[in-house]
């Protein structure tokens, strides 16, 4: 099958002589200006392999439409050769800062018209199947990250540390928080910059630390003495330790273990900086620790515990709110507070 | 009359540009010669538009250079400079009507 190649000047006689120059090697469609360019690619959905563009029209001009093409999802990796009477002025360079992939000048010369478009068209292809092996690639990582941490979160549910439901409550949890979060700009940059699927991926293993913990303080029932709960209170640096020693043998993992660290090490930080076992403060406890210790306590307070019974759905939010300002970031909690409700349709749903 | 018309039109160069397809140049020049950029040109002027007019200059350069028409090229390219950095104009826009009238003239009799 043949390209297809759209040429775009107002001049007519220049668009037969590409016409004449293209015909030999490609299939060629033509558009006297900007709006005709506009209706050939996104109504009548025609997509050209490459686009041909002259800048002076009247009307919009070939920069208008070149911004047009290359703000579109569908459309910007065509490549956009301008087309320029040469010696005129700057814009072969203002096209290349524009985004066009080339440019070619009148009067046209047929061979470097032809070389010049080959080799655009060539480039594009090379770029796409780059792309396509990346993303192949981001896929096979992810996956062998999620069974690296289905295997992690298995051994947490075999030893009993907690129960496999307050694991799928804590991801889903952070998934809610996560969702409502994106609803305000100021987040939305941070969670999007972050790579905020795998918070919630990571947030499965907050508590995996505690693998390192002796039985008899860990399934106590009742109230820790302060020697046993110095030792409970190191089930955050063994998190830590397991992650980093997991970093190492999975490097390529690197990123989303990132999550998993923090949320280990920091997720019983406070905000007034009087947590553990690092006493950061404020905003220098990672984004993805500040939500966790929200969702955790939560969680821990509407379900049973060996050393507590279940507390109400609006004392659990009661405590989360005045805790605000000092055990948590103030704004997550109002955040928190917008999703109450749908928090306590998913406990309903899945209690213990 | 043949060297003459050289001076306006370079028809060797010309062809090679539609691979030597004699008929479409000659097509092609007729398309020109009649597609009123001239007139266009003109209509710019009176109005008072220096920016259209020298759109419409840059519009005959750039078709002129494709058809080799030599001499057309030159002037509008030389007219489409002097519209843009505000120079005076009324001989190159008389020129240019000279030379185009001519270049359609041999077009006419090819």
């Amino acid at each position: 099958m043949r390209d297809l190649v759209l040429i775009v000047d107002d001049v007519e006689i220049n668009r037969m002589i590409l016409r004449e120059i293209l015909i030999d090697q490609y299939d060629v469609i033509e558009a006297q200006d900007g709006a005709e360019t506009l209706d050939i690619l996104f109504k009548q959905n025609v997509r050209p392999t490459a686009i041909l563009l002259d800048i002076i029209m009247p009307g919009m001009d070939g920069f208008e439409v070149l911004r047009a093409v290359k703000n579109h999802s569908e459309t910007h990796k065509i490549p956009v050769l301008f087309i320029t009477a040469a010696d005129s002025d700057t814009n072969e360079s203002r096209g290349l800062k524009a985004g066009a992939a080339d440019y070619v000048s009148k009067p046209f010369n047929p061979d470097v018209v032809m070389t010049r478009l080959d080799s655009c068209i060539s480039l594009m292809r090379y770029q796409t199947e780059l792309e396509g092996l990346v993303e192949k690639k981001t896929a096979e990582v992810t996956k062998t990250y999620e069974q690296t941490l289905e295997v992690l979160a298995t051994i947490i549910e075999y030893r009993s540390l907690e129960s496999g439901e307050h694991i799928r409550r804590t991801t889903m949890l952070t998934q809610i928080m996560v969702n409502e979060m994106l609803k305000y700009p100021h987040y939305r940059e941070i969670l999007l910059a972050q790579n905020y699927e795998s918070i919630v991926k990571a947030s499965a293993l907050h508590d995996i630390g505690k693998i390192g913990i002796p039985d008899n303080i860990l399934l106590k029932p009742g109230k820790l003495t302060d020697e046993e709960f110095d030792i409970m209170r190191t089930h955050t640096s063994i998190g830590r330790d397991i992650i980093d020693s997991i970093l190492k043998t999975l490097p390529d993992n690197a990123m989303y273990l990132k999550y998993c660290r923090e949320i280990c090490y920091y997720h019983h930080e406070r905000w007034d900086g009087k947590g553990y076992p690092t006493k950061l403060k404020g905003e220098d406890i990672p984004i993805s620790a500040r939500i966790l210790s929200i969702v955790d306590v939560y969680d821990a307070l509407v379900n049973q515990r060996c050393y507590k019974p279940p507390f109400s759905y609006d004392e659990a939010v009661n405590i989360i709110v005045e805790g605000s300002g000092t055990q948590f970031d103030p704004n997550l909690v109002e955040v928190f507070l917008k999703t109450t409700e749908t928090f306590r349709q998913l406990q309903e749903s899945l209690q213990d | 009359m043949e060297n003459d018309t050289n001076v306006y039109i370079n028809a060797e160069d010309g062809v090679k540009r539609v691979g030597g397809n004699m008929a479409l140049y000659k097509k092609l020049l007729t398309r020109f010669a009649e597609g009123n950029y001239l007139e266009s040109l003109t209509t710019e002027l009176e109005n008072g538009s220096l920016e259209g007019a020298a759109n419409m200059a840059h519009t005959i350069k750039g078709v002129s250079a494709n058809l080799s028409l030599t001499k057309v090229n030159e002037i509008s390219a030389a007219l489409e400079s002097a519209l843009k950095n505000g120079k005076p104009h009324d001989e190159l826009y008389a020129q240019l009507k000279t030379a185009a009238a001519a270049t359609i003239e041999r077009i006419n009799s090819l």
